[in-house]
């Protein structure tokens, strides 16, 4: 493990804190979600460390980006980020799509998904989704 | 020409034509933020007139279909006329408060008369009870009680109807705004906020989505697939432009609400060409 990290260092792409966060999600991935594979990346021209990795077996290849919570992004940034790190994963047909992984100075990570373009949201389901309470309440007053 | 009227860079339509035409015709959907004349007190429904966004107004400038117009100063009357329409008014009311006055004062009469046999056998009965002998005196004839209870009725204010008129009283003047130049009642031309806005919502609009106020979500923007009347909206769109920084805390905090309401948040930039690029944001699934 602490080989990876001063490797990770000596690629000297990125500064600390950037590195250190992407550390800490290549453990998350790999020991705390069990993916079976996952392997880092430097993007120089971006100067950070991403990752990349597939949850399954079965499953394809995903583009993880870490970042730590302080540091600051525009909309043009994390464009230029999907598509430099997409490039290396040779899926041309696919929509550009990372997933960002966000780490806490308490070490806390949250994973949001980026994709370019419009991506519908999941459907609720039916009257099961509802609270049964809130459904029954609804349905008197409709009916009254 | 639909008509859009605008005040201190609102734009309302009057006509319920032309908020219907918007509708049907040019998919744009506004907010109407009028009181109702009967029911008054509540904002479950309201009325005209209907709101639209600055966006909304734009689109329709531009593409012709509507003018923007705002009432001119209404002054040329001088206040001697303005005075003698209030004392008008005035006099109006009070003629209606002795009419509702009278009414109410006959329908209370019609009202005791029909209890007149209960009301007399009640006292009756009380005057039994307190052993006195059965009234001797005569009461007061019909008559004379009707005049009574007219003289003492009591008829507040407060309790009296008034009508509140609904049509839109005639405005006198009215001019025409251009809506390229900024002015005091269409101040958003040549913003860049606005500018940034507006790329993104005509370029949804262009896409064949309805688009509306995102503010309960705090978004700029809901895009629904269709009518908001018959569709949930799928994504809240937010207006970056393209090189202003994101604090990731607003990302995270957008996201969830995104992921709570099962809405796609849209990260939105205006290209310096006039391309619009999107960015859906969802949760991982990553527990």
């Amino acid at each position: 493990m602490g080989m990876l990290f001063t490797e990770m260092m000596s690629m000297d792409v990125a500064d600390s804190t950037q590195v250190y966060a992407a550390f800490l999600v290549y453990l998350d991935l790999l020991e705390g979600r069990n993916w079976p594979e996952v392997t880092c990346f430097g993007l120089a021209e971006l100067q950070l460390v991403y990752l990349q990795g597939r949850e399954r077996e079965t499953e394809s290849f995903q583009v993880v980006v870490p970042t730590p919570v302080h540091m600051s992004f525009s909309h043009e940034r994390i464009r230029e980020i999907m598509k430099k790190a997409c490039a290396q994963l040779d899926k041309p047909d696919s929509p550009l799509s990372v997933i960002l992984a966000i780490v806490e100075s308490d070490s806390t990570i949250v994973y949001y998904k980026l994709t370019d373009g419009f991506i519908m949201p999941d459907p609720p389901d039916d009257t099961e989704d509802k609270d049964n309470k809130q459904w029954r309440k609804k349905r008197k007053k409709l009916f009254k | 020409m639909l008509r859009i009227h605008v005040l201190a860079g609102q734009a309302l339509v009057w006509r319920f034509e032309d908020a219907r035409e918007i509708r049907e015709r040019h998919r744009l959907v506004g907010t109407l933020v009028g009181a109702l004349a009967r029911a008054p007190r509540q904002n479950v429904r309201l009325g005209l007139p209907l709101q639209l966004l600055p966006e909304e107004a734009r689109l329709l400038a531009e593409m012709g279909a509507a003018v923007l117009v705002r009432s001119a100063d209404a002054q040329p009357q001088g206040q001697s006329a303005q005075a003698s329409e209030g004392q008008l008014y005035e006099q109006g009311l009070e003629e209606s408060y002795q009419e509702q006055r009278c009414l109410a004062a006959q329908e209370r009469w019609a009202q005791l008369a029909n209890l007149a046999e209960r009301i007399a056998q009640g006292r009756a009965h009380k005057q039994e009870q307190r052993g006195k002998l059965p009234d001797t005196v005569p009461l007061p004839g019909p008559a004379e009680e009707r005049e009574r209870l007219e003289s003492a009725f009591v008829f507040p204010h407060e309790s009296m109807m008034v009508q509140l008129p609904t049509a839109w009283p005639c405005p006198g003047q009215e001019e025409q705004v251009d809506w390229t130049q900024p002015s005091w009642d269409w101040p958003h031309a040549g913003h860049q906020e606005h500018e940034t806005r507006y790329c993104v919502f005509r370029d949804l609009w262009g896409r064949g989505y309805y688009v509306t106020s995102g503010s309960k979500f705090g978004g700029d923007f809901l895009v629904y697939p269709g009518d908001p009347m018959r569709f949930h909206a799928h994504y809240i769109a937010l207006c970056c432009p393209p090189g202003a920084p994101l604090p990731l805390c607003d990302i995270v905090a957008a996201a969830r609400l995104g992921t709570s309401v099962k809405k796609t948040v849209l990260l939105c930039s205006a290209g310096e060409d006039g391309v619009v690029i999107y960015t859906s944001l969802q949760w991982s699934g990553l527990q």
